[in-house]
């Protein structure tokens, strides 16, 4: 009896193992299924996002052969500019994708925060419609970030709050806030706003309402607001407009 | 010459392919107008007609494809060459539907260009994509151009 029990004992862990070994191979599959997926996404978006520089860099060529054939240096030197422009823009696409998928550690300093905010205004062209009002509470507390990293997380959300706002202008508000640990740097718009469904959703990597572009940029913001320690936030209205708050860590000595 | 009488408006949201499309379309004798979005193509239509339209599929405010259709209510044969360096199976579905009927991959080769738009003019509207998997379905349709 006793052998028996140890038989149907040894059955039943044979068939458990068995269930074990099939089911770590499913999810393998489903891991591998959702990896290739991604990198189909992924590929497809930047692929799609590299085909507008090179259609510029074609036709530039195309314009230099012309110049250089009429020994027209003017013209030479407007489609060389125009190709140099469509390099970074490029690089710009290829930037985002390493800055995602490697970790970076920031090069932290001690940093003023109008100066960031000044350095990230200069990346972004404000159209004419488009009312811009920074106003900077305790501009002379120092932060301890990496002004590199801060400077591209504001870029993008200036730029995105532009974007929001294209066409129709409106407001776009820079206010920053401190208390003894924390500055919070707010950056409003009054633009197109962000539906609620999408709130959850924007921070995540490849996720985009853009008609154009990769999805990579607010993700790209958040990993590195939080790899200075901060905290990336939004609050938005359809229509209304959109809010993001940064809040970073100061630096204790100031 | 039919270079000399050719009017051709470019719309793309792209500012410097807008404006180097219409540079190198200039150059070849055509008469070139430009529109920001598809909003702005249509309002280009209101005002006169265009014998060839080169204009990408993607587009705030209004995508290529629906600017095609106000378009084609605004002025029936207008010849569109529709162009995009995304790919939306949906979109495209749609622009066949529409009366699309040749592909080309982009980025294009100017000469391509020029002649699409000598054989466009007054023709069939032509859909200019990247999309590998739609190009070979079309292609063996023999509905696609390189």
């Amino acid at each position: 009896m006793s052998t028996k029990n140890s038989k149907n004992d040894v059955s039943v862990n044979s068939i458990l193992q068995q269930n074990q070994v099939e089911l770590a191979q499913m999810q393998e599959k489903l891991i591998r299924a959702e990896r290739l997926a991604a990198i189909g996404e992924l590929a497809s978006g930047v692929s799609h996002e590299l085909r507008n520089p090179l259609n510029v860099i074609r036709n530039c060529v195309y314009l230099l052969n012309i110049a250089i054939s009429e020994k027209d240096e003017a013209g030479a030197v407007e489609a060389l500019k125009t190709l140099d422009k469509q390099v970074d823009v490029a690089n710009k696409i290829v930037t985002d994708l390493l800055d995602f998928t490697r970790i970076k550690q920031p090069m932290q300093t001690i940093v003023e925060l109008p100066k960031l905010i000044d350095e990230s205004l200069t990346w972004v062209t404000i159209p004419e419609r488009v009312k811009l009002n920074v106003n900077l509470n305790d501009p002379m507390k120092l932060l301890k970030t990496d002004p590199e990293q801060m400077t591209r997380v504001f870029t993008n959300l200036i730029a995105n709050a532009v974007q929001a706002m294209n066409g129709k202008g409106g407001d776009l508000s820079i206010n920053t806030n401190a208390d003894e640990n924390y500055v919070s740097i707010v950056i409003s718009d009054t633009g197109c706003g962000i539906p609620e469904e999408n709130i959850a959703k924007i921070f995540e990597p490849l996720f985009t309402t853009k008609p154009k572009g990769i999805g990579l940029g607010l993700a790209i913001a958040k990993r590195l607001v939080e790899e200075n320690g901060g905290k990336i936030e939004v609050t938005s209205q359809v229509d209304k407009g959109s809010t993001f708050t940064v809040r970073l860590p100061l630096e204790q000595r100031s | 010459m039919m270079n000399d009488k050719t009017t051709i408006l470019v719309v793309d949201d792209n500012e410097d392919l807008l404006e180097t499309f219409a540079m190198i379309l200039k150059r070849r004798g055509y008469e070139v107008q430009t529109a920001c979005d598809g909003v702005d193509a249509v309002d280009k239509f209101k005002e006169q007609n265009f014998d060839v339209t080169l204009m990408d599929i993607v587009m705030p405010e209004m995508n290529g494809v629906d600017a095609f259709k106000k378009i084609r209510e605004i002025q029936p044969e207008a010849s569109i060459i529709l162009m995009t360096a995304y790919s939306d199976e949906e979109l495209m579905q749609t622009a066949k539907e529409e009366g699309v009927q040749l592909i080309i991959q982009k980025p294009i080769r100017i000469d391509k260009l020029i002649e699409m738009i000598n054989e466009t003019a007054g023709n069939q509207p032509i859909l200019i994509a990247d999309d590998n998997t739609i190009l070979q379905t079309l292609q063996s349709r023999q509905m696609v151009r390189k």
